[in-house]
Parts: C-alpha cells; structure tokens; sequence
C-alpha cells in the first residue's frame, strides 16, 4: 500500500466518527453505573483500550491533515478525464484560436493559446483555505496529547502557608513573603452566605530563589513547577490556658465568607474552641437583617467547648490583641494574619495544554473565514477539436454549476 | 370488552401503520416488491416476535429488564434518525442484496420495540384483571381496528407523492424523528428518548467543564474570583447542554436541507421548446417543495418534542403543603433531611404547614444549589395578590429556581434564606442529626410580622 493510501485510510473522516462513536458507545454503557463521567476519563485515560482509541484518534487527526493538505497542494494533472470528474463540464468546440482566447478569458486565465493548446489551464483559487481546520485540529492534538501527558505524570501538593513560612513543595523550597487581598473593612453580608467574592487575592513567593507573585487565576510558572493560590483564610497566633496546661498554637481558620465556623483543637486537654467571625454591626430593616464585618481586622466569636454531656459552651467577642476568660480557659489573642493554601502542580502537559487550547481557539475562530473563503478551481483542457472545460467549488456547488453553465452556454452558442 | 387493552393496542397499531404506510409507499419499497417484501417479512417477524417477548412472561425474564430494552429502543431510533447522515454523505446507493437487507431491517426497527412493551402491558394488565383471555382479545380487536385505516386507504395511500416526497436519507430521518415521537408507552412510564439525551448531556456537559478547568488549573472557588470561571460556568451550565441537545437533534434534518436546496437548477439550455423548459423547471421545483415537506415535518416534531421535554424537566412545580407539628414535649418542629417520604438532597421544593388556632404558616424548604439546607415562609415582603387570587401566593419550583407565583420573579434557589427584595422570608432554623429544627414559637412569630406588615400595606 502507497504511503498516501495509509494516509488517506488513516485520516478518513469515517475513521474518526468511528472512533466517536465508539467513545460514545463506551460512555453511554457507563452509563448505567453511577458516575459515568470519572470511569469513563478512567477508561480513556488508563485503560489499554481506552488509550488505544485515544492514540488511533490523535493519529487519525494527524493524517486527516496531511491527506487534506497533500490534496490541496499536489493536483493531478491535466486531463480531459480529470476535466470530466469536476463538479460539471462543458465540451465546446473550437471554431478558431479566438475561441481558446475567449473560454480562458471567461474564466479568468491568461496565456498564449498555443500554450492553452499544448499544456492545458488551470485557475484555482482559496488552496490555502485548508488552513484554519488545520490549525483547529493541530490544536486539538496537541490539547489531546498533552492531556494524556498531564493524565500521567501530573503530581499536585497543596500546603498552607503564612507570609514568612517556607515549605518543600515537590521537592522545591518555597518562601511565602506576603499577601495581599482586597478584604473590605465594611462588609455586609445579608443572609448566610451572600454574594461574596473577593478580588485581587495574590500572594508573593520565592522558589529556588526566583520570585513570582501567584494569584486564584492562571497558574504561575517557576522553574518547571506551576502555582496557583487555591484558598484563602486567616492564621490567629493565640495562648490557651485550659485547667492550668498553656497551649501556643497559631491557628489557621476558614471563615471566609462571614458565616463560616472554624474548629480550633488544642494540643493538652480535651477543649476546643470554635472561632466565627463577629459582626461589628447588625442592621435591622423591617425584616432585614445584614451582619457588617471588617474583613481586614476581624473580631472573633470565640466559643469554648471541652465535649462534656449536657455542657453549656460559652462564647466571647474578641478582637486580636485581646485577652479573655471563655469558660474554663483564658485565652489571649496574638496577631492575626491571612494564609494561603497554596496549590504546587509538576506537569509536563500543563504548557503544551494551554498552547494547544489557544491554538485550537485561533483555528476555530479562523474557521468562521471558510464561509467566504473556500477552493475553486476553473481547468481547461484541448481535446481535438474541442476544448472541454469543468469547475469545481468546494462549497455553495449550486451556485458554482449555475455559474458555469451561463458561461459555457453562452460560449456554446457563440462557437 | 377490555377498554384499555383495547385503546392501547390501537393507538400502537395506528402508529404503526403510519410508519410502515410511509415506507411502503415511498422509495424503494414503491416500486421494487423485493424490497416491499423485506419490508412487510421484517416487520411481521418483529411484531410476532415482539409481541411473544413482552407476553410469555418466562421470554421477558429471560430477555431482560425494561430498562434494557428501552435503552436498544433509543439506540434503534437514533440509529435510523442518524443513519440518513450516511446516506446524504454516501451518495452512490448500496448494491441490491444490501438494499433489501436494509429495508428488513427497517421492517423490524419500525415495531419490534413496541410490539414487546404491547405484548407486556396486555399480558400484565389481563393479570391484574383476572381475565387475560379478555385482555389479548381486547388488544387483537384494537390491532385489527388499527391497521385497517392503512389496508382501506392502501390504494388513496398510493397515490400520494411519497415517492417524490421522501430521498432514502429523508425517509429514515423521518421515520426516526416519528420514532421518537411515538416511541415507548406512556402507561409504562416510557420515556421519549429526549430525556435521557438532555440529562446525559447535561451530566456530561458540566462534568467536562469542571475536568477542563481542573486540568488548566483554573478550578472554581466559592469566594475567589477566579480567571474564567463565569465562562466556565456559563459553558458548563443547562443551558449550553440545551443548546447542544439541539443541535444534537438538528443536524440531520440541516443537512438534508442543505442537500436539497444546494441542488442546481436542471439545465434547459440544450431544450429548444420553451414550454418543456418551463415544464422541467417547474417539475424541478415542484419536487424540491415535496422533498421539503418531511424535513420540515422533522423540524415540527422535534421542535414540539424539544419543548414537551424541557417543560416536564423544567415544570413548574408546586407541592402540595405536608402538616407538620411539634415533637411531642417539644416546642420545635423537626423536618427530616431524608426520610420515608423523600429527600430533600433531590434538590425539589418542600412545603409544609404548621397550624396553631386559626393561624395557618406556611413554609419551604429546600436543598439548595451549594448543598446547604433552605427555609423560609412560603410568602415574601413585597407582593400579595388580593384574596380572589389566592392560587397566586407563594412560590413554585422550576429547575434550580424559584418563581413567585405573583409576579412571576425567578429566584435563585440560592436566595432562599436570604432576605429582602423577592426572595421567601427566612426562617430560623438549625441542621441537627439530619433534620431540620425549627422554633414553632419563631415561627409563628415570623409569620404574625409578615402578616402584620401587609396589614399596614408597608412594603420593604
């Protein structure tokens, strides 16, 4: 078989609605079960007969390129039989040299007709009309490809971190030296959980030396790693003292959005504590009720509980920096600062996936061109005593077939 | 006589013949008795064969679940509505063995699946009467009674362009779109094969996108503004699984369009009299509006079936009220989470009623899109229809929204709890060992405010 015959049965367009279809036979037997979406991606991604169909498809893109850009760029020659298989053909005889003149001249070619005679015409326009689906489907194997990439060799650590800690991360020394987050210092929350979204969360860090700053968005690449903030909370140093055991602890507290309660264990003893943030203010509209925080110097509702039946936990506002007696503890507030939770990925396909996603976003942007951009070819050959002349149009044919027959029948005619 | 053995096995016998009146009468079964044959041995077989597989109950154990077999039904229907996607891309026609082979096959989709669930729901419904003779007798009349129409009308029938009307890839779309029209009995719950499409999609539509943003790393966060994630959301939501399903459904019949109309005009240079010019070009586009016709016909049913399915997704629901009371020595109402007559995790609106004296509280309560437990009094600050339109107070349910039933104001399922503006007044309320613990005495007095409010006409 020729090299361009595997191409061709290899990038067929019946191959690859073969393999969707068998993707999709496969999700819909998952689907009987449970989560249908996981085991499939599992069987896709893992399985040998998952990761076959994954590899044929890639190949099948592949070629389906190369057959469509071999087709495009390498035409057959000439021939009144290559005449006869476009879209529609007209024979026209020849009354003299003027006719050859005027059938090239109708479409749009030029040339000696002793040369029209000799070696046949052609007129093509749109060739490189293939290159929007081309580069739509380069980027789809490379999305593809660096999918199963990242499928293999993706390792994720998620640590917490406050400004000034450092951790190993993946085998990277990570230092955290500040954050910054737009916490507002009135806000006001309506009901339990409201509408709050915070911007400009960002945090800097330090990795092997080199510094980045690495936000909830887009990753942040440093040296082969990525990083990304993926949660956000407060740290609150304190001193607990519980029946005479002292407990130093800095605790790191989810209370973010106000509403949220955050569950301290101390080291000694059997209390706990449970820390809510408290509102500075509660406003009362008819039956409107919103909570006003400050976010940015947070009081506390601190509650302390040590698990016993029938126990009446007592609670207290506390500002950092404060000092209280809450139940059978005293407890002293230090400084309170902001943690982040920082998510460290090693991926090899994480670039090439972002690469690919853009690139196969530009193609199918570019393929909106196709409507207007597309081949036609015009060919002309000198058969005897007769000229036998045919077009092709990739798209809109009617239209194309209609057009070549006003011509050729007004020529027709003519001669 | 049995009435609904008898009405079912009608109707079922009616659409059939529709559909087996189209395909005889249309290419190539019109004019070829090989394919004609094929045709009418392949759907006798499948309706003998069906029928026996729905009504020997030791057949339909052996044969499997319902489930399974409405899962080939949807298969069988959606590979013939597809299928005519082949016959537009593989113009030249298959030999003639393969031809006949393929209208058998046609023969059998057309009943076989019915017949099956026919046979069952006679056989269980002479069970339950205690007279199954009755039952098949009933069902024999109504078949006899429904296939008549198609042997009286046979010879109008043929008359009809169908031959004109309908290309093969046409014809199979056609009879797929009827398919799912027809397909499956409503008396044993059969689903139209749109609802397990739009919810598969859907499932899988927002799995990927959660997939996709984890693998670029932009996951979503509750509270931090992340890089696309509205977009994200946008793409990942029941709207776009929508959009897809409808394009899903709409590119066969597109297709077949685009077929027909990009068709030139039939050439009429080399014809010297001009009345055959005109003759040929009128015939021409005489047959372009007749092969139209079924695609449009396509276009209707899905359009209708589209919207049937959206609207019993998406009801406007509106549960009838559930009485509740104090525990005993209590002075809290608890509601559990899941219990013998439902759970709330299914996301669906609750109502409930709590009576002290004359007073008569209404409330919701419902699981709400983040996973966290919804109360609030079935009523809100700002609107109240007048007395004569009492139907209107409250909220109902449609999909992940509530709608004021007043003003007809969707409210995100998410606002339950909180409030002000059109959202249900909140109600106290704790989670506690799987149930929801309300206050009756807070309640009340919730209830006594919001009543005291609309007294005074004061709006918030």
């Amino acid at each position: 078989m020729s090299p361009s015959r595997i191409i061709a049965r290899l990038g067929s367009w019946w191959l690859t609605a073969f393999l969707l279809l068998s993707l999709w036979a496969v999700y819909l037997l998952f689907s009987f079960g449970r989560n249908p979406y996981p085991a499939w991606i599992e069987l896709l991604f893992h399985a040998p007969a998952g990761i076959v169909i994954y590899i044929t498809l890639i190949i099948n893109l592949l070629a389906a390129s190369i057959r469509i850009a071999l087709g495009r760029l390498r035409r057959p020659p000439l021939s009144p039989d290559y005449i006869r298989s476009l879209d529609i053909h007209a024979v026209i005889p020849i009354a003299g040299e003027e006719t050859i003149n005027e059938t090239a001249g109708l479409f749009g070619m030029t040339g000696s007709p002793a040369l029209i005679r000799q070696q046949g015409r052609r007129r093509v326009t749109g060739t490189w009309s293939f290159l929007p689906g081309t580069v739509f489907r380069a980027g789809l194997v490379l999305v593809l490809i660096s999918l199963m990439i990242t499928a293999h060799s993706r390792r994720t650590h998620d640590a917490s971190l406050r400004a000034g800690e450092d951790r190993d991360l993946l085998g990277a020394r990570v230092s955290l030296s500040a954050i910054t987050a737009d916490l507002p210092a009135d806000h006001l929350q309506v009901g339990d959980d409201g509408t709050f979204l915070l911007p400009g969360v960002s945090a800097r860090i330090e990795v092997d030396g080199k510094t980045a700053v690495v936000t909830p968005g887009f990753p942040t690449g440093i040296n082969g790693r990525w990083y990304r903030i993926r949660h956000l909370g407060y740290s609150q140093a304190l001193t607990v003292v519980v029946h005479g055991s002292k407990n130093d602890v800095v605790a790191d507290l989810d209370l973010l959005p106000p509403g949220r309660s955050s569950v301290v264990s101390l080291p000694t003893g059997s209390a706990f504590l449970t820390f809510t943030l408290d509102p500075d203010r509660t406003i009362t509209k008819g039956l409107l009720t919103g909570r006003q925080y400050n976010l940015v110097k947070p009081a506390y509702r601190v509650t302390v509980q040590e698990g016993k039946p029938r126990e009446k936990a007592d609670s207290r506002r506390l500002l950092p920096g404060e000092r209280a007696s809450v139940g059978p503890a005293q407890i002293s507030l230090g400084d309170q600062g902001l943690l982040i939770r920082l998510q460290a990925v090693s991926d090899p396909g994480l670039l090439p996936l972002y690469a690919g996603v853009v690139i196969m976003l530009t193609g199918l942007c570019a393929l909106c061109s196709r409507f207007f951009w597309y081949e036609q070819e015009a060919a002309l050959v000198v058969h005897g005593n007769e000229i036998l002349a045919g077009t092709r149009d990739e798209f809109y044919k009617k239209w194309g077939i209609e057009r070549f027959q006003r011509r050729s029948d007004a020529l027709i005619n003519r001669s | 006589m049995m009435f609904d053995p008898f009405y079912i096995a009608f109707r079922e016998a009616l659409q059939a013949s529709v559909l087996l009146a189209i395909v005889l009468f249309s290419a190539p079964a019109r004019d070829d008795a090989a394919a004609r044959r094929g045709v009418l041995s392949g759907f006798f077989l499948a309706l003998i064969l069906g029928f026996a597989a729905g009504a020997i109950p030791d057949l339909t154990r052996a044969l499997g679940p319902h489930e399974t077999w409405t899962l080939f039904r949807h298969i069988s229907e959606s590979f013939l509505f597809y299928g005519s996607l082949i016959l537009i891309v593989r113009r030249p026609l298959p030999p003639r063995g393969v031809t006949i082979a393929g209208m058998s096959l046609l023969g059998v989709m057309l009943v076989f699946f019915e017949a099956r669930t026919l046979g069952f729901i006679i056989h269980d419904m002479g069970v339950v009467a205690g007279r199954p003779a009755a039952a098949f007798g009933s069902a024999a009349l109504g078949i006899a009674l429904g296939a008549l129409p198609l042997i009286l009308l046979r010879e109008p029938l043929r008359k009809l362009p169908f031959d004109r009307m309908f290309t093969s890839a046409s014809l199979l779309m056609f009879i797929g779109a009827l398919q799912f029209w027809f397909g499956g009995l409503a008396e044993l719950g059969g689903e139209s094969i749109m609802i397990p499409l739009q919810n598969g999609l859907k499932l899988f539509v927002n799995e990927f996108m959660k997939s996709a943003q984890s693998a670029l790393m932009i996951s979503d966060h509750p509270f931090l503004d992340v890089t696309l994630s509205g977009l994200a959301q946008y793409l990942g939501s029941d709207r776009s699984a929508l959009t897809i399903t409808v394009l899903f459904l709409m590119v066969p019949p597109v297709l077949i369009l685009i077929t027909l109309f990009a068709r030139p005009d039939p050439s009429t240079q080399d014809i010297s009299a001009s009345s055959r010019r005109r003759r040929n070009i009128a015939a021409f586009r005489q047959d372009l509006t007749l092969q139209s016709a079924p695609v449009l016909g396509a276009f209707l049913i899905l359009v209708v079936l589209l919207h049937a399915v959206n609207i019993s997704l998406n009801p406007l629901y509106d549960p009838e009220p559930v009485p509740v009371r104090e525990a005993d020595g209590s002075d809290v109402i608890r509601i559990p989470i899941a219990d013998k007559s439902g759970d709330l995790n299914d996301k669906k609106l609750r109502k409930f009623v709590y009576y002290q004296g004359s007073k008569q509280v209404l409330f919701l309560a419902l699981m709400k899109p983040d996973g966290t437990v919804g109360v609030a009094l079935d009523q809100c600050e700002i609107c109240r229809p007048a007395d004569w339109n009492k139907d209107a107070k409250g909220y109902a349910q449609q999909g992940e929204n509530l709608f004021c039933k007043y003003c007809v104001t969707p409210i995100t399922s998410n606002a339950v709890n909180v409030p002000g503006g059109c959202n249900p007044i909140p109600v106290p309320f704790n989670v506690r060992e799987n149930a929801i613990i309300i206050n009756a005495r807070e309640l009340v007095t919730l209830f006594d405010k919001a009543e005291a409010l609309e007294r005074k006409g004061t709006h918030l």
